[in-house]
């Protein structure tokens, strides 16, 4: 590859994007990618050989089983999906990486610049489906049905309009809002989307007669040219080209237009810093000044909040299961509210005390302070309870009117889950980056299990009170067991 | 009257020694330059008087209050500042001196004031509502500066204050600290710029290897030197044994 060269850029740009993972060490590194490689082409190829040729002999590609319109749906799900990642990607790529002025300043031209850039997100939006679906199609391809090529040219066509429309609206964003707005616009956008798309992965669960009723639909023969992506997928060649021509045209618009509100964003951020004129108020007394420093940072730090919202998300099934089951057996769905809610309380509690014990950004400055280290610890895990408290303090008064022990159970269990919750990352969590919140029940497989349970003891707890049942008291036991066994363990470790 | 901190037979072991049985002065409303090269024990010793560090064994005096017996009191009267400034970047420099008022337990009303009164005079006060991620390094110095001086402390320790600023933030810090010795106050600070130790001190302390190899004014070193008219690079090289702090540019 020349130097400077539109390849040597896509490289350079692909490299970034796979080690922006932050983990350091060759093995570290490679392992996963290699993992992620050999897994699916292995699995891919196995599963291709063992559906293969002889039985579906004469099929073309994907459409020879599946309505058109179900395959149109996919293709277009699959570009709502990728649109969430490509936005986090071009914020990312264009912005915080903060190496366009590097580029530019380089004697390269400004277009292969942005444009080597708009295609290192396409490919870094479609690489982790490539990876699933390339090996199993593409061996169906060469096993006589070449039908299967068309799925694979769709994943570059999505991840391809995808980015271009995210290069075009996150630009957009960023010059109307400025760069920080606009990370917040686009980190929730993004989380919404993902939200939403596992949320209809999960819909025969949740609503299935909803689910019903939007298969029907999808399933529908789509006109002409909506119907263009389905049989791309499936491997007519005339759409096949449109859809490619389609994506090269878009990619290469928003490379020379879009990726250019960056570069304009960017000379204009250099002005010096400037922000709007609001009023501060001080406050008065430690508590205070550290609830309120801990929930600014809390609500100041987007991707935060999209991953504590997305894994909140990712409850939501579970929990409309259980009010769902209670529902339509005997009784309200009081109790399983109650469980759900505490269950929630419990890991979310969880999640603020880490943020707010963990990642202290200035532990000398507090250590400084004249107090006690119990006074600041107090106060952190006052600031770490309160939303989940609030939130508890909410359902309770919503269950009230229908079901007093379940609101009752709500409160009172909820609460001292939240707290206990948030003891436990008190008393283990080591200091860390905010950008390791994904990644923290990893630091302790243990801690993981141990909370998971936790959580799920409160919850039963919860429930079990809310029935007026005295059964309450074994998950109580167990959580209150956790609990004790952790502080013996910090007192031994201390 | 108490002494602004005097500090006896101080000791701390890492891997090796750090600071060895260093015993050390500094007067109230004096400016003391505490100068030393690389690895001799100023940080730690610094931290130790912030009450970051617990020493090994010694004596911490702060204004007659025994930090070791009652670390809070001796907090209340003391403000650090280390060469990496305590901040966050997802504060305001309001909002931060806000937090740190707060911490320090200093009346709202009072704090608001004094808070506009350093952002003014350190040059801040336009970027009062923007967050401190945007700001340059010198910026964010002067924000914890602000910070370390919103609760009024009687003792300041400054570990290499002027890193990152330029000539005209400079001028404006050195002479904010000339200003807090006029009125009473106490400032330590460590540097690697000597002539800032030389034009602003009224004490200079030398420490190497965690002792105290030298102490005095400039004329006092100069006469235990034995070299009228040397300058304080000439006589840090000759007391330090180190070529480290760099030359000033000529």
């Amino acid at each position: 590859m020349t130097p400077g060269g539109f390849a040597w850029l896509i490289w350079h740009e692909l490299r970034l994007a796979l080690r922006g993972t932050g983990r350091r060490g060759w093995l570290t590194r490679t392992a996963p990618l290699l993992l992620l490689v050999a897994v699916p082409v292995v699995g891919g190829i196995g599963l291709g050989v063992a559906l293969g040729v002889p039985e579906h002999a004469g099929h073309r590609g994907l459409g020879s089983g599946l309505p058109p319109g179900l395959i149109g749906a996919g293709v277009v799900g699959g570009f709502v999906l990728m649109m969430s990642t490509a936005a986090i990607g071009v914020l990312r790529t264009f912005h915080d990486r903060g190496d366009l002025d590097l580029l530019l300043a380089a004697p390269i031209p400004a277009a292969r610049v942005l444009a080597a850039k708009t295609i290192g997100v396409a490919a870094s939006v479609a690489a982790p489906f490539a990876v699933v679906i390339a090996p199993f199609a593409l061996t169906r391809a060469v096993m006589g049905q070449p039908g299967w090529i068309g799925v694979v040219a769709m994943v570059g066509v999505d991840a391809a309009l995808a980015t271009a429309v995210a290069v075009v609206a996150v630009g957009g964003v960023v010059v109307m809002l400025g760069p920080r707005p606009a990370h917040v616009v686009v980190q929730l956008g993004a989380a919404m989307v993902g939200g939403a798309v596992f949320l209809a992965t999960q819909a025969p669960s949740i609503a299935p007669a909803l689910a019903r009723r939007a298969f029907a639909a999808a399933a529908r023969p789509w006109p002409t040219p909506l119907d263009w992506p389905a049989r791309a997928a499936v491997g007519e060649l005339l759409p096949l080209a449109a859809m490619i021509g389609i994506a090269v045209a878009a990619t290469t618009l928003a490379a020379r237009r879009g990726a250019r509100a960056f570069v304009a964003a960017g000379d204009a951020g250099h002005g010096g810093a400037t922000a709007q004129t609001t009023t501060v108020r001080f406050h008065a007394g430690l508590t205070r000044a550290i609830v309120v420093k801990e929930l600014r940072l809390i609500a100041r730090d987007p991707e935060l909040i999209t991953q504590i919202a997305l894994r909140l998300v990712y409850l939501i099934p579970a929990a409309a299961l259980l009010v769902r089951g209670r529902h339509e057996g005997a009784g309200s769905a009081g109790p399983a509210v109650a469980a759900a809610v505490t269950a929630f309380a419990t890991l979310l509690a969880s999640s603020f005390a880490w943020i707010v014990v963990a990642t202290e950004d200035a532990p000398d400055l507090l250590a400084a302070a004249p107090c006690t280290a119990a006074a600041i610890a107090r106060a952190k895990l006052i600031a770490a309870t309160s939303i989940p408290l609030v939130l508890i303090a909410v359902a309770a008064i919503a269950l009230g009117p229908t079901s007093p022990a379940a609101a009752a159970a709500t409160l009172g269990v909820g609460a001292v889950a939240a707290v206990t919750a948030a003891l436990l990352q008190a008393w283990f969590s080591k200091p860390a980056s905010r950008s390791a919140f994904s990644r923290r029940a990893q630091a302790s497989f243990v801690f993981g299990v141990g909370e998971l349970i936790l959580a799920a003891a409160w919850a039963a707890t919860a429930n079990l009170l809310a029935q007026g049942s005295g059964w309450a008291v074994a998950p109580a036991l167990l959580a209150a067991t956790i609990v004790a066994g952790a502080a013996e363990a910090r007192k031994t470790a201390a | 009257m108490a002494d602004a901190l005097t500090i006896t037979g101080l000791r701390k072991v890492f891997a090796r020694v750090a600071v060895d049985d260093l015993d050390l002065t500094v007067r109230r409303g004096e400016l003391y330059a505490l100068l030393g090269p690389n690895g001799a024990g100023k940080t730690t010793t610094l931290r130790m008087v912030a009450g970051l560090l617990p020493p090994d064994a010694g004596a911490i005096d702060i204004l007659g209050v025994d930090a070791r017996a009652d670390p809070i009191a001796a907090k209340r009267r003391v403000a650090y500042l280390p060469d990496e400034p305590l901040l966050y970047d997802k504060l305001t420099p309001l909002e931060y001196l806000d937090f740190i008022a707060g911490l320090w337990g200093i009346d709202p009303a009072t704090a608001a004031v004094t808070a506009e009164s350093l952002l003014r005079t350190l040059d801040l006060w336009d970027q009062r509502d923007a967050r401190c991620e945007t700001f340059s390094r010198g910026m964010k110095q002067k924000a914890a500066l602000a910070g370390a001086l919103v609760h009024d402390p009687a003792l300041l320790i400054l570990d290499e204050p002027l890193t990152g600023l330029d000539a005209g933030a400079a001028r404006t810090v050195k002479d904010l600290l000339v200003a807090r010795v006029a009125a009473g106050g106490t400032v330590i600070l460590t540097t690697h710029i000597l002539e800032v130790a030389e034009r602003l001190a009224d004490r200079i302390g030398i420490i190497r290897a965690g002792r105290l190899v030298a102490e005095g004014t400039l004329a006092e070193l100069r006469a235990a030197q034995g070299a009228a008219g040397a300058s304080l690079e000439d006589m840090f090289i000759a007391l330090a044994g180190s070529r480290d702090p760099a030359p000033p540019a000529t």
